[in-house]
């Protein structure tokens, strides 16, 4: 024990703390110096919430997983959603109007129709799909060709298929084509094919209110399990916080370090959810190429891109600061010197 | 600096733990608090240090009447205080300097700053050579110094003692005791709550007495021969 410098009398040191106004010593230091400490602060924050999320390597890994998990699912979600749609609006270019055409039309007055629709701008391209070779489509297709042989005559009527241009490719506006079509003399009927899409379009907005759903219910999950995470290192440091509250460390002071905890263990979960969804699609888009040759389609699934990569980590950074704010509140005001 | 005006504190429960206590502190006065566990010491420091606020009466510190201190202005208003306790709090998962420099870094100070003033604290209490060291592996006087040195590190115009010398032996006390004369000499005001009657005779101080929320004493012991207390 250094027993010599306790007895001396402070000569240099101890500048008289006699003061008059008490708060003076925080009012004298600027600006700057108080900046400078803030951010130092902020700095000393992270470290802190650094070396406790790698000190812990357990306790982060199953934190972070639960947002991982909580980001990861219905980004697979989304995605799954979105590359459906793009093959919704694919086959969308496909749909084509059928005018049935009346049995006894004269040949004549068909053509006139073809030019008619060929000059309407609206229209991409007709086929005219003559009763004979709808009969034989029929009986290659069907099965039925013997049955239908016996017939004594073609019951199919011949028929105009019209591809639109893309601009007229909405449900609405394909009716009112048909409607007009309709109108003409020798079209028996128009039909449209568009109740499959419908459904489709029905179906991928029931599914991604499920996917919304279940996001909300993960994200809340992870913001239980930060919070939980967050409580445990407040109780762990109880001693800590009533010292620093003794000596006058604002609750500022106190929450700063364990926010820092909690954005870090939500960026963990969003970097993890990251790997995970791209693992998952490299592993997903081999199989769906596979698919999509064997139907001669060029479809590639659209994967995770670099912003929705960052979207993901920043979501995950404020879930974790969120669960940690929210246990913070919870638990900090409780935690007094007595 | 502080003075108490009929300040009565009476906890939930109906305990009342002072009753109508007046007193005045000057600047720079060294004074005792004495009296029985649960006569009321503890409590008149947690009044001064807004960890409880009186029932009735006031608490002027350093000409502001406390009671007008909002909830979110205790801490700053608890950063004019040195206070070093009886289990000197620290902290076991960081070192001397770290323990010593935790005021300065709540309070803001460069890191530059922290390190000058930390190192002035620790060579006055006579530990600058431990400051890479553990709490934990410091004897418990130099850990009660540790205390003091984190009490006076942001040179506090109060210095406020729970039973500094609770656990040391008188030697030990002593040297405590003479630490803390040295800080009244530049000025400081220091109140030390303490029953340790050989040493509060030694340093023939003022000293105030508490009985059951009363104070029942206020003065020079060697003024009053035959005291109750």
């Amino acid at each position: 024990m250094n027993r010599g410098a306790s007895r001396r009398l402070p000569p240099k040191h101890s500048a008289p703390p006699v003061r008059d106004n008490l708060g003076a010593s925080t009012n004298k230091r600027s600006v700057r110096d108080r900046l400078d400490s803030y951010f130092q602060h902020h700095r000393s924050s992270y470290q802190a919430a650094f070396d406790r999320v790698c000190a812990q390597p357990a306790q982060t890994v199953l934190t972070s997983a639960v947002v991982a998990i909580a980001l990861s699912l219905p980004a697979i979600l989304i995605l799954v959603l979105f590359n459906f749609q793009q093959l919704g609006e694919r086959w969308d270019t496909n749909p084509k109007l059928t005018l049935y055409l009346h049995q006894r039309a004269s040949d004549q007055a068909v053509d006139v129709l073809r030019k008619k629709l060929d000059n309407d701008l609206r229209v991409k391209r007709t086929v005219y799909i003559s009763a004979g070779d709808a009969l034989a489509e029929f009986e290659l297709a069907s099965g039925f060709g013997s049955a239908l042989s016996g017939l004594e005559q073609n019951p199919l009527p011949s028929a105009i298929e019209v591809e639109l241009q893309p601009d007229y490719l909405a449900p609405q506006i394909q009716r009112e084509i048909a409607s007009e079509f309709q109108k003409e003399a020798v079209v028996e009927e128009a039909g449209v094919d568009l109740q499959w899409v419908q459904r489709f379009i029905a179906i991928t907005g029931l599914v991604r209110q499920v996917v919304f759903f279940l996001a909300g219910l993960l994200v809340f999950g992870a913001l239980l399990a930060i919070g939980n995470t967050i409580r445990l290192v407040i109780e762990n440091r109880k001693e800590e916080i009533v010292v620093i509250k003794l000596v006058g460390g604002t609750n500022g002071f106190v929450r700063r370090p364990l926010l820092y905890s909690g954005g870090l263990y939500g960026l963990i979960g969003g970097l993890l959810a990251c790997v995970i969804v791209m693992v998952g699609f490299e592993m997903l888009a081999a199989s769906v190429r596979g698919i999509a040759e064997s139907y001669q389609s060029d479809f590639r699934m659209r994967g995770l891109s670099p912003f929705d990569a960052l979207v993901m980590l920043v979501s995950g950074t404020l879930i974790g600061w969120l669960g940690a704010q929210v246990a913070v509140g919870r638990h900090l005001a409780k935690i007094e010197p007595k | 600096m502080i003075s108490f005006s009929q300040v009565y504190k009476r906890y939930p429960g109906g305990n009342d733990a002072l009753c109508g206590v007046s007193f005045e502190l000057e600047a720079g006065e060294m004074v005792f608090l004495t009296g029985h566990s649960g006569a009321g010491k503890s409590t008149l420091l947690k009044l001064i240090m807004l960890i409880e606020r009186p029932t009735s009466g006031q608490v002027v510190i350093g000409g502001r009447n406390v009671n007008r201190i909002s909830r979110r202005r205790v801490p700053h208003h608890r950063r004019q205080f040195g206070v070093v306790f009886q289990n000197h709090h620290l902290l076991f998962d960081r070192n001397v300097f770290e323990n010593v420099a935790l005021p300065l870094q709540i309070e803001g100070y460069s890191s530059k700053e922290v390190g000058r003033r930390v190192r002035a604290a620790l060579d006055k209490v006579g530990l600058l050579d431990k400051e890479r060291q553990q709490p934990i592996a410091l004897s418990g006087g130099e850990q009660q110094r540790v205390g003091i040195a984190r009490a006076i590190v942001n040179k506090p115009p109060v210095l406020l003692a729970d039973e500094p010398t609770g656990n040391l032996d008188p030697a030990l006390s002593a040297e405590i005791m003479s630490l803390f004369e040295q800080f009244t000499e530049v000025g400081v005001t220091t109140l030390i709550a303490s029953h340790d009657h050989g040493l509060i005779k030694r340093m023939n101080k003022r000293v105030m007495a508490l009985q059951a929320g009363e104070l029942v004493f206020d003065g020079l012991l060697s003024e009053h021969v035959g005291k109750g207390e």
